[in-house]
C-alpha cells in the first residue's frame, strides 16, 4: 500500500520536472522569436485591470520582479562595459550534479560588435562547482587589425572566454581614446 | 519545517493527534501516520502536476497564436487574459535571468547594491584556458569617498597601491586592473598545477605565492640523462607568460644547443605545461 503511493510520488515528481523543463523551453522560444512584439503587447495589455485579487497580486509581483531584473541588468551592462542585445540559452543536459548549456550572445562593446557562441559544462562536486568552457566561436565586427583576428583565433583554441572579453574591453577603450585624440588634433573644418 | 507544510498537511497532523489521544497501538499509529503523509504528498503533487500541465498547455496555445500572428487578447475569456499576461511576464523574466547569467559567465563583476546603495559588492571571476578558477569578492563603501570595506584578495597583490591609483577617480579602471592581475595570478598558479598534473617527469623546484618565479627541473633525454634547470621569471604581473627564461645545466653543450634555444622560445611563448608537453613529445625531455 505504502509502495503504491511511493511509486506514484516518484512518477509525479518526474512528470513535474519534465513539465517545468518543457515550460521553460517554450517560454524561451517564445521570447527569442517574438520578444520585441511581446513587450509591446505587454505594455498595452497591462494598462487594463482584470481578474481577481490573487491574480492581480501575482501579476504585480511578476511586474516588480521584471522591473528589478531590468534595473539590475542596466547596472551590469554599465559596470561591465558590455551590452548584450541577444541571448539564447539552450540546456543540453540537466541533472542533479551536471549542467551543460549552449549560449549564443550578440552585443557590443562601445563600437565593437561581437557574436559569441559557447558551450559550458558545470559539475557539482562535494564542495566545489567545476565549470569549464568546452566550445567557443567568436565573430567581431568593426576591427580591421590582422593581429586582432590572430588573437581571436587563439582565444577560440584556448577557450579563453573571459580573456576575450577583458581584452575586447581594453581594446575598445584604446580605440575610443585614439579616436578622441585624433578628433582633438583635427583642424576645425576638416 | 513547519513553514513548508501545506494547509492539508496541517489538517492531517491535527487528525493524527486526535487519534493518538484516542489510543491507537504505537506500531499501528506509525504505519497510519506514514500512510496518511504519503497520501497527502501524492495529492499535493498530483494537484501541482495538473496545474503545471494546464499552464504548459496554455503557453503552447499562446506560442501558436503568436506564430500565426493572431491577436493575443481573447475578449470573451478574461481569465485567459490574466494567464496570458502571467505567461508573457514569466517569459520576459526568464530572458532577463538568462542575460544575468550570461554577464556572469563572461566574467562580469556581478555588481550588487547593498545597504540601500551605501555600498556595493563586486566579484572578480578568474579563468584560464576555459577552466573557471577562484572568484574573489570585495565590498566597496560609497558613503563619502570610495573605500574598500571587505575583501578576500590575496595579500601578495598590491591592493593598496591599486586603490591609491584609481579607486577614487576611475572605478572601472580600478576593477579592470584588479581583474587583470587576479586572472594573471590564477593563470600562473593553474599552470603550476597543470605542470605537476600532466608532466610528472618535470619537478617544480621553486614557486611562490605570487607565482612570479618558477623553477623547473627537466631531464634531458640521452645516453646519460642530464638535469636541466629552467627558470621562468614573470616580470609583468598582468601576464600569464614569462618575461625571461634561463636554461642551466651542468653540461654546457646542452644549454647552448639549438634544441634548447628552441625550448627556451617555447617556454617564453606558450604556457608552461603546453611548452613542456611539446618538449616531451619532441623527445627533448623525459
Amino acid at each position: 500500500m505504502e509502495q503504491k503511493y511511493e511509486e506514484e510520488i516518484q512518477m509525479l515528481q518526474q512528470e513535474i520536472e519534465m513539465l517545468e523543463a518543457e515550460q521553460e523551453e517554450t517560454l524561451r522560444t517564445i521570447f527569442i522569436k517574438h520578444g520585441d512584439r511581446l513587450q509591446e503587447e505587454l505594455k498595452s495589455v497591462c494598462e487594463e485591470r482584470g481578474g481577481g485579487g490573487a491574480h492581480k497580486r501575482a501579476l504585480s509581483k511578476l511586474h516588480t520582479e521584471v522591473r528589478e531584473l531590468e534595473k539590475d541588468l542596466r547596472r551590469q551592462t554599465e559596470i561591465n562595459g558590455i551590452a548584450l542585445n541577444e541571448c539564447f540559452v539552450k540546456t543540453l543536459h540537466k541533472s542533479e550534479r551536471k549542467l551543460v548549456q549552449q549560449l549564443r550572445l550578440a552585443g557590443h562593446c562601445s563600437v565593437l560588435l561581437f557574436q559569441v557562441e559557447f558551450a559550458v559544462t558545470e559539475i557539482q562536486e562535494d564542495d566545489a562547482l567545476l565549470r569549464r568552457v568546452t566550445e567557443l566561436n567568436i565573430v567581431v565586427d568593426g576591427v580591421e587589425f590582422k593581429d586582432f583576428s590572430a588573437f581571436v583565433s587563439r582565444m577560440e583554441d584556448t577557450k579563453d572566454l573571459l580573456l576575450f572579453f577583458r581584452t575586447l574591453r581594453t581594446f575598445s577603450e584604446r580605440c575610443e581614446e585614439r579616436r578622441q585624440t585624433f578628433q582633438h588634433f583635427q583642424a576645425p573644418g576638416d | 519545517m513547519d513553514s513548508q507544510m501545506e494547509p492539508m498537511e496541517h489538517g492531517v497532523l491535527n487528525h493524527l493527534m486526535a487519534l493518538e489521544r484516542g489510543g491507537m497501538r504505537p506500531q499501528d499509529q506509525h504505519q497510519f501516520e506514514r500512510l496518511e503523509m504519503l497520501k497527502v504528498k501524492a495529492l499535493t503533487l498530483r494537484a501541482k502536476r495538473d496545474q503545471l500541465k494546464h499552464q504548459t498547455d496554455a503557453i503552447k496555445i499562446l506560442k501558436d497564436k503568436i506564430s500565426k500572428d493572431l491577436p493575443l487578447q481573447d475578449d470573451d475569456n478574461a481569465g485567459g487574459l490574466i494567464e496570458m499576461q502571467q505567461s508573457l511576464l514569466t517569459a520576459w523574466k526568464m530572458q532577463l535571468k538568462d542575460l544575468q547569467r550570461a554577464h556572469h559567465l563572461i566574467g562580469g563583476y556581478d555588481l550588487v547594491e547593498c545597504k540601500e546603495g551605501k555600498s556595493v559588492c563586486v566579484a572578480f571571476h578568474t579563468a584560464f584556458e576555459g577552466v573557471y578558477l577562484d572568484t574573489y569578492n570585495m565590498e566597496l563603501d560609497l558613503t563619502r569617498t570610495v573605500q574598500i570595506s571587505r575583501h578576500n584578495i590575496p595579500p601578495s597583490l598590491p591592493l593598496e597601491s591599486f586603490a591609491k591609483q584609481n579607486l577614487q577617480k576611475d572605478l572601472k579602471a580600478f576593477l579592470r586592473t584588479l581583474s587583470q592581475n587576479l586572472n594573471a595570478l590564477a593563470g600562473r598558479r593553474q599552470q603550476v598545477s597543470l605542470v605537476k598534473e600532466l608532466v610528472g617527469s618535470v619537478e617544480v623546484m621553486e614557486s611562490n605565492q605570487l607565482c612570479n618565479i618558477l623553477v623547473l627541473m627537466c631531464t634531458e633525454q640521452g645516453e646519460t640523462p642530464k638535469a636541466v634547470l629552467c627558470t621562468l621569471e614573470y616580470g609583468d604581473l598582468t601576464q600569464c607568460l614569462p618575461t625571461r627564461v634561463s636554461i642551466e645545466s651542468e653540461d654546457k653543450t646542452i644549454s647552448e644547443s639549438p634544441q634548447w634555444k628552441k625550448n627556451q622560445s617555447l617556454l617564453l611563448e606558450s604556457p608552461a605545461h603546453t611548452a613542456l608537453l611539446t618538449m616531451r613529445r619532441m623527445g627533448s625531455i623525459a
